[in-house]
């Protein structure tokens, strides 16, 4: 069971929230435009890499909105959380974490 | 139609009242609140204006801390989301009716939608009452956030619920919806039973 921090109401657990897979996934400006490739891409083409990782999360049970998440999918350490509006760095977010927990 | 006049909305649960009486004692109360009226308000909550023309409006500032509450007379409006209150009134007169309402922000980008009569109002009191939520639900409520006004969403025996701080302590409302509130109530009365064994 994780404990995630909701940017708004702070820790709850892992069950008031459901996944949405990896965060700042940028659309295709033009989708007419790019190749079937880069399309395919866009749409399947994840890395799903062992260790850090930004992922968005939704917390369904509680404020009902969208953040994000830089947790490491090796062990499952979570290092902050930001909102869907932000992207601080690697290094923000655990130094942020180091203080005592992010926001 | 003329007959019906007489019948007004009826809690879901009014036919368990003597149920929760019966559940309750000296260290778990759990009762049946009078139907309240519930209105979701949406709106941008960065906006001075519009949070100082909500305030003019029902009479209670709009809180804007996370999981916090303002109550002014009969109205109160709880946190649910950075955008998003619940507003609460326990008379129908309390508020103007809605369509003028909406018409006084129509000016701003906001929603406002009559949920009353969509959920239950549950109060739960006595000295165990935060033993009894912390059976269903995995907050901390012994956590010193809990203090008058506070209110989270969460999930009661696996139920989307408010739970609302009424008093300095051991008073809690707790909103569910009217389809789950058979089966809350029910999972409150089995977890207070401890409790109030004499």
């Amino acid at each position: 069971m994780l404990k995630i921090k909701c940017p708004y109401c702070g820790d709850r657990d892992e069950t008031e929230f459901s996944y949405g897979g990896e965060a700042h996934i940028e659309r295709p400006d033009s989708p007419s435009e790019v190749s079937d490739e880069a399309w395919g891409a866009y749409l399947f083409g994840r890395p799903n890499k062992k260790g850090l990782m930004r992922e968005r999360w939704f917390h369904v049970h509680g404020c009902r909105r969208w953040f994000n998440l830089l947790r490491d999918t090796s062990n499952h350490t979570i290092i902050g959380s930001y909102t869907a509006l932000e992207k601080p760095s690697i290094a923000e977010l655990k130094k942020e974490s180091r203080k005592g927990g992010a926001k | 139609m003329d007959n019906l006049q007489h019948l007004s909305a009826q809690s879901p649960l009014y036919a368990k009242r003597d149920l929760l009486k019966n559940g309750s004692g000296q260290a778990v109360t759990l009762s049946l609140e009078s139907e309240p009226n519930l209105i979701t308000l949406r709106g941008d909550s960065a906006d001075k204006s519009f949070l100082a023309a909500v305030k003019n409006l029902i009479g209670s500032p709009l809180p804007v801390k996370p999981c916090s509450s303002q109550e002014k007379g009969e109205v109160a409006a709880l946190w649910m989301g950075p955008d998003e209150w619940l507003i609460i009134a326990n008379e129908t007169d309390s508020l103007k009716p809605l369509p003028e309402m909406a018409l006084a922000l129509a000016e701003y980008h906001c929603a406002l939608v009559d949920i009353s009569n969509s959920k239950v109002m549950l109060s739960l009191a006595g000295p165990s009452s935060r033993d009894v939520l912390s059976k269903g639900c995995s907050i901390d409520f012994y956590s010193n956030k809990w203090r008058k006004g506070h209110c989270v969403n969460s999930l009661y025996a696996r139920c989307d619920v408010t739970i609302w701080q009424r008093a300095t302590r051991d008073h809690y409302a707790i909103l569910v919806r009217n389809s789950f509130s058979d089966y809350v109530s029910d999972y409150l009365l089995d977890a207070a039973l401890e409790y109030n064994v004499a």
